[in-house]
């Protein structure tokens, strides 16, 4: 029998920093030389940019930017001055890199395991669209989603209505807006309840249907009540204007282009990325958990997926990265993503070393801010070695 | 395109990393490379366009041939590069190109800030609209509310939006990288209008939208749009001789010099004028650190500005462009040289 009560194991003894004198004064030399070779380069941009009459200096900034934007989270006009225009480049580039990362998982994640699966048919169609997608370039994917939409889509007076009150136009897919009012102030306020009576209800029982009632309930409510005091939620309606629909919001062909041709090619990396980790887990998991009668989709749910996400989790992260960087596509296609605006900008005032410094900076604040959250998440499903 | 960021990055790398040699010498470069660098558009037809075998032909690359044929003595001499509206005064700064032959309009903005210098203008335009016949709009103050493709990269954009914010007219503008993007989106319908230089959208017009007849300029000119070739700002000799070689061509057709004659009237002429112009009289190449025959050269392999112009946009060419402003000032046109002599 193994005492239990013996002493714990001593802590290996601490390695010092730096090893030897001579490591350190390599390491020193090393630093020395690379910010001497970074200042170097900064003279030498400073020499040239003086000697060809041009200056560096953020102060355009503030100057008004003197050009619009097609589409943009908030409303954004030419008297605005260049910070905001970069503001609103932004959130458009986060705008479809989000909404591309989420589609990405969601579809790679289906065809990886349909990649896997036990119908042939399914694992040849899978395999067809992973390789054939993977091995066209993501400009060309983007070019072929915007001129097949472009083309396709009906002009605003022979506009297409999928579902009452949605118009599919070449102007994009319009839909009804909330317009703020009592009638929704109303309905937030049943929603927000409903959620807390749900939450109460589970934490008190412990039983998830009754709670889910609950909250249907009050959302019923929250449609019903304003309706029949007369306030009822306002919506702003797309309609046929002049040349285009006006009115309501609009998923622009160049979002939507944009959109399609991000998921579609870095969803055939994911699935990839999705068989290699379902591959990782070891077969006697899967026997063990045929072993206790979980049917298939049990079994991927509780035993594979969850063990599969340790491998899963860190090329997950530089496919979202991917997504990002790959968002400057639009470029060709005129959304206004930050490097659109950014090119906007270069080219009106001539600043080209300080655009290309800001668009460097926020990529990099990106990237850096995604992989710090994906990190943090990895951490909870690393393999920790004892 | 997406390389348009790597070009431009690359390029500011190479105008960091370049040894101190350029500025102040682009003459002695040229002559040493033995071939001037020449940057011109992607392709629009009757301005830079390169056929099937390659060769390049148009309006702005006759103009390169012209300095070539000045400083090195042969029309053929000359290497094109391809820039886009983005890249194009980033590649001047930086010294890809030795002169920059573009449809680039002279603005305040672009002379004093970006280390650049105009040599003068060879071609008058201005902003105008394109748009569908079936739209039956028949005036630019019509397109309130409108979806606009623009190129990026220019003046375009900005007059595009002054015009309509002082109009207070509604508009959205798309605006693509490349010129043929531009062009295919405004053909399959995404746009109802597509607005640039009015010679560019004549040239679109008639060859890069299909059916030139489902399609109408709209009378409105909104701004000036002087085109003339650039070079860096510094350095004077270089500055001088492409300025000079501009007005070169211009004096040669207001005194009645061309390809056709330029032999007979080198063999004969007393005129003393004509004779400096080719290449008898008065050595003026001297002067601009060039030899006596450098007019001669460009009359006899280019042309003077009016058969470049008939050739490339005019009545020889399948544009048929009238002269319009781009006539001779002794025409009413505002093609005006100072006298070379």
């Amino acid at each position: 029998m193994t005492d239990l009560s013996s002493p714990a194991p001593t802590a290996p003894p601490k390695r010092p920093f730096i090893r030897t004198p001579m490591a350190l004064a390599g390491q020193t030399l090393l630093l020395a030389a690379v910010l001497l070779a970074v200042w170097a380069m900064g003279q030498n941009l400073d020499t040239n940019l003086a000697r060809r009459s041009l200056t560096f200096g953020f102060a355009y900034l503030m100057e008004p930017a003197g050009f619009d934007l097609s589409e943009t989270l908030l409303p954004f006009t030419g008297s605005q001055n260049v910070l905001t225009a970069y503001a609103a480049g932004i959130g458009n580039t986060l705008r479809v890199a989000f909404a591309a990362m989420v589609l990405t998982t969601i579809l790679g994640t289906l065809l990886g395991i349909a990649r896997l699966a036990q119908s042939p048919t399914i694992r040849l169609l899978a395999s067809i669209y992973v390789d054939v997608v993977r091995n066209i370039p993501v400009l060309v994917h983007v070019l072929i989603w915007y001129f097949c939409l472009s083309n396709l889509l009906p002009l605003a007076s022979d506009q297409v209505q999928p579902l009452p009150g949605l118009y599919l136009s070449k102007e994009g897919l319009s839909i009804p807006v909330p317009i703020a009012g009592p009638g929704w102030g109303l309905f937030g306020g049943f929603v927000f309840i409903g959620l807390l009576a749900a939450w109460a209800v589970r934490r008190a029982t412990g039983r998830f249907l009754p709670a889910a009632a609950l909250f249907f309930g009050c959302l019923l409510a929250g449609v019903m009540v304003p309706v029949l005091l007369g306030m009822p939620p306002q919506f702003a309606h797309p309609q046929v204007g002049k040349f285009t629909i006006v009115g309501g919001a609009v998923l622009s062909p160049e979002y939507m282009a944009l959109l399609g041709a991000l998921s579609m090619a870095a969803s055939a990396y994911m699935a990839e990325i999705v068989r290699a980790g379902i591959l990782s887990v070891q077969k006697g998991q899967w026997e063990a958990a045929a072993a206790i009668g979980l049917n298939r989709n049990q079994l991927l749910r509780f035993v594979v997926l969850p063990l599969s996400l340790r491998v899963i989790i860190p090329p997950y992260i530089s496919l979202c990265l991917n997504i990002t960087k790959n968002s400057s596509l639009a470029v060709a296609i005129g959304y206004p993503d930050l490097v659109s605006v950014t090119n906007t900008v270069m080219n009106q005032n001539g600043r080209a070393v300080e655009g290309i410094t800001v668009l460097a900076s926020v990529y990099l604040s990106l990237s850096l801010l995604t992989s710090l959250i994906m990190n943090a998440y990895n951490r909870r499903w690393a393999l920790r070695e004892r | 395109m997406y390389g348009t960021t790597r070009f431009l990055a690359a390029a500011l790398l190479t105008a960091a990393a370049t040894a101190p040699a350029l500025a102040g010498a682009t003459l002695d470069a040229v002559k040493q490379r033995g071939e001037l660098v020449c940057g011109v558009h992607t392709g629009r037809a009757g301005f830079a366009l390169a056929d099937s075998q390659g060769k390049w032909g148009g309006f702005d690359i006759d103009f390169c041939r012209a300095v070539a044929t000045a400083v090195l003595g042969d029309a053929n001499k000359v290497k094109f590069l391809s820039t886009t509206g983005s890249t194009r005064i980033t590649a001047l700064q930086a010294g890809e190109i030795d002169l920059l032959s573009r449809n680039t309009t002279w603005t305040l903005t672009r002379d004093a800030s970006l280390g650049l210098s105009w040599v003068g203008i060879n071609l008058f335009d201005g902003q105008a609209f394109l748009t569908r016949k079936n739209l039956k709009v028949n005036s630019v103050k019509e397109l309130s509310g409108a979806t606009i493709c623009v190129d990026s990269g220019s003046t375009t954009e900005k007059n595009l939006a002054e015009y309509f914010a002082a109009k207070k007219l509604d508009y959205k503008p798309i605006v693509f990288e490349q010129n043929e993007a531009t062009l295919e989106a405004f053909r399959s319908g995404r746009c109802q209008a597509m607005t640039g230089d009015a010679t560019a959208l004549t040239i679109a017009r008639a060859n890069n939208l299909g059916d030139p007849e489902q399609f109408v300029l709209l009378p409105e000119v909104i701004s000036k749009e002087p085109l003339g070739p650039a070079v860096r700002r510094g350095d004077e000799d270089w500055t001088t001789i492409v300025k000079w070689v501009l007005y070169a061509m211009i004096e040669a057709e207001e005194m009645g010099v061309g390809k056709a004659n330029i032999d007979q009237l080198r063999a004969e002429s007393k005129n003393p004028a004509i004779q400096r112009m080719v290449g008898t009289g008065e050595d003026t190449g001297r002067l601009l650190k060039l030899d006596k025959d450098w007019s001669y050269r460009i009359i006899k392999q280019v042309g003077n500005y009016g058969e470049s112009f008939d050739a490339n946009l005019g009545a020889r060419s399948a544009l048929k462009m009238e002269r319009g402003l781009n006539d001779l000032w002794t025409r009413g046109g505002l093609i005006y040289a100072p006298p070379v002599r």
